[in-house]
């Protein structure tokens, strides 16, 4: 008479027997590895920023270390790390001997590497504008490597999750000079605002730079700099652009009779732009063209904004929306 | 060069027998050289390989821990029969040594010196024999090699003693040696007709995620009649169905080696 294994005690010391054997050969165990065994990915510090490493460190300290770093093993034996370069070096700075990190097996080749870089920083961290722009750019280098179909923004954008023209934003960004990829780094200043002066020549760039240097340093209520908003950055980007010169206007936002323009800060989209006639043929054509451009400043402001992301389709249906009387107006005033 | 250990905590599930028949495997039918070092203070693996040649070695892995040998002098080569010849094999064995469980083991790297004399004198696999239970020549085999291969028979105790070694492999893994990994492991000694056998085959073949090797070996009087011969399957009855499930372990793990380079 057969007896059925399957309710015996022993079976259940088999499931636990088990379930110790999957976990093992998925790899999912850390160890712990000594700290002068591990290499960082020399890209990662070229694309991603790691400031706050001191803060992270405070934090280990105090609450203890969460989160194993994922490394992989090397051809000489050595790991290198696939994410957890910040946590890396805070441990370093603590003067730790060894760190809790996952075992995976080698990338494929580079450009796989390189992905599983990318997309452990992207969905886990603050990136600041420069990041997102290099790690677009090394994005786009390796779709191109591996002759992906379709544009590369495009392509970007579904895998950085956001609109297509706000990648062309960041990965404008790399084509402006140091100073302003900085600002565009600085939480005061609008990036995409300061993307709009890749258009323009180094040297223009270079004189831009000096202009918003020159009116955040003379700054109101007693703090040494104050920031500009977007729409003057903007302004000073048309002026560069069409060579004129507004400064030492006033501050709030008006500009001067000069060029016949009113601007508000608020662009209603359903503004009709004005009818105030200007002398300069050229004036009144770039009149109409600052109104639309305020018209879409706006919206890459809605769009630049991090949202929610159970919102997104709300957003996009919105967006498409807008960008369609967008496209209105511009055939109702080419 | 790759270092393979078998290793099972719980006795009698078959280390020597696998350790012997699958180096000889290697050899013949693989046609690499392997060294075979027995850690195991019984030396039945020594007993086994050097039957047919009669040797008996005095010198073995106690001298060889000590220092004071080299392994090119304390190594012995295996001879078979083979028709009516003796040939020599590219199997050499490192005699155990009876005393070896109460010898003063004053280096903690031998097994690691062993395995970088072997890589320079040519052998391709270095396979450790080890005894049941966690003694001291076995865990410094586990700081030393690469590959631990775990037979398991049809019995919760053979698998509780796999369950063991992962966690024993894990902490020596965070400690002293990060290459060490289980390979995987494989049943021993089935048989099929036999209602717990089939039951702990057909619970486990799905359930121990990939650590499990496809091909099990299955219960065969040849394997004991071998080893009274003094011969490994692979010499004694390389044509019998239980010695073609060990060559297609045997591909499985020199496979599984590879891939895990």
């Amino acid at each position: 008479m057969a007896i059925d294994f399957s309710k015996t005690k022993g079976a259940g010391r088999m499931k636990v027997i088990q379930k110790k054997s999957t976990e093992q050969s998925n790899g999912l165990v850390a160890i712990n590895i000594p700290l002068d065994q591990i290499d960082e990915n020399p890209e990662n510090a070229m694309i991603f920023n790691m400031e706050g490493i001191e803060g992270l460190a405070e934090g280990i300290k105090k609450d203890g270390f969460l989160g194993a770093i994922t490394v992989f093993k090397k051809d000489d034996g050595r790991f290198e790390i696939s994410s957890g370069h910040r946590r890396y070096r805070a441990m370093r700075l603590l003067e730790e001997k060894t760190i809790p990190a996952i075992v995976k097996p080698y990338p494929k080749n580079d450009n796989e590497r390189m992905l599983q870089l990318i997309s452990s920083n992207i969905r886990n961290r603050d990136l600041k504008p420069m990041d997102w722009a290099r790690a677009m750019n090394r994005y786009c280098e390796i779709m191109k490597a591996t002759g992906a179909k379709g544009t590369m923004r495009d392509l970007a954008a579904e895998y950085f999750q956001m609109a297509s023209s706000n990648v062309g934003r960041y990965l404008a960004l790399l084509n402006l000079i140091k100073p302003l990829q900085q600002l565009a780094d600085d939480p005061g200043y609008s990036f995409s605002a300061i993307s709009n002066a890749a258009s323009l020549s180094e040297d223009e760039q270079e004189e831009l730079y000096k202009r918003i240097r020159e009116e955040s340093a003379d700054g109101e209520e007693g703090s040494d700099t104050h920031s500009l908003s977007r729409t003057r950055i903007q302004q000073l980007i048309s002026d560069i652009k069409t060579g004129t010169d507004s400064r030492g206007k006033e501050k709030n936002d008006k500009v001067s009779e000069d060029t016949g323009n009113s601007r508000t800060e608020k662009a209603d989209i359903s503004d009709r732009p004005s009818e105030t006639v200007n002398k300069d043929n050229k004036g009144v054509t770039s009149q109409k063209r600052d109104n639309i451009e305020l018209c879409i400043n706006e919206i890459e402001r809605i769009t630049a904004a991090k949202v929610d992301i159970k919102h997104k389709d709300e957003i996009l249906t919105k967006v498409k929306r807008l960008e369609k009387a967008i496209r209105e107006l511009k055939k109702r005033y080419k | 060069m790759q270092s393979i250990a078998m290793i099972n905590q719980k006795g009698g599930v078959g280390k020597t027998v696998c350790a012997v028949n699958i180096a000889a495997c290697i050899e013949r039918d693989f046609r690499k050289r392997v060294l075979i070092v027995d850690c195991d203070s019984q030396c039945n693996a020594t007993t086994y390989l050097l039957t047919f040649s009669s040797i008996e070695p005095e010198i073995g892995i106690e001298e060889y821990i000590n220092g004071d040998y080299s392994l090119k002098d304390v190594i012995v080569p295996v001879f078979e029969e083979f028709g009516r010849h003796i040939i020599s094999t590219k199997m050499y064995v490192l005699p155990g040594s009876q005393s070896m469980d109460s010898m003063e083991f004053n280096d903690d790297e031998a097994f690691i010196r062993l395995l970088d004399e072997a890589e320079s004198m040519g052998f391709d696999y270095v396979m450790f024999d080890c005894p049941a239970n966690l003694t001291t020549p076995t865990i410094m085999c586990l700081s030393a090699v690469e590959n631990v291969v775990v037979p398991v028979s049809g019995d919760i105790n053979s698998l509780s003693g796999y369950g063991m070694l992962v966690d024993t492999v894990n902490s020596i893994k965070a400690t002293t040696n990060i290459r060490l990994k289980i390979l995987g492991m494989f049943f021993n000694n089935m048989r099929l007709y036999q209602s717990l056998d089939k039951f702990i085959y057909d619970d486990n073949k799905n359930s121990l995620g990939g650590s499990l090797f496809k091909r099990m070996i299955r219960a065969s009087a040849l394997v004991g009649q071998a080893e009274m011969v003094g011969k490994p399957l692979a010499y004694y009855r390389p044509a019998s169905d239980v010695y073609d499930d060990y060559k297609r372990l045997t591909r499985e793990i020199l496979s599984r080696i590879k891939k895990g380079q």
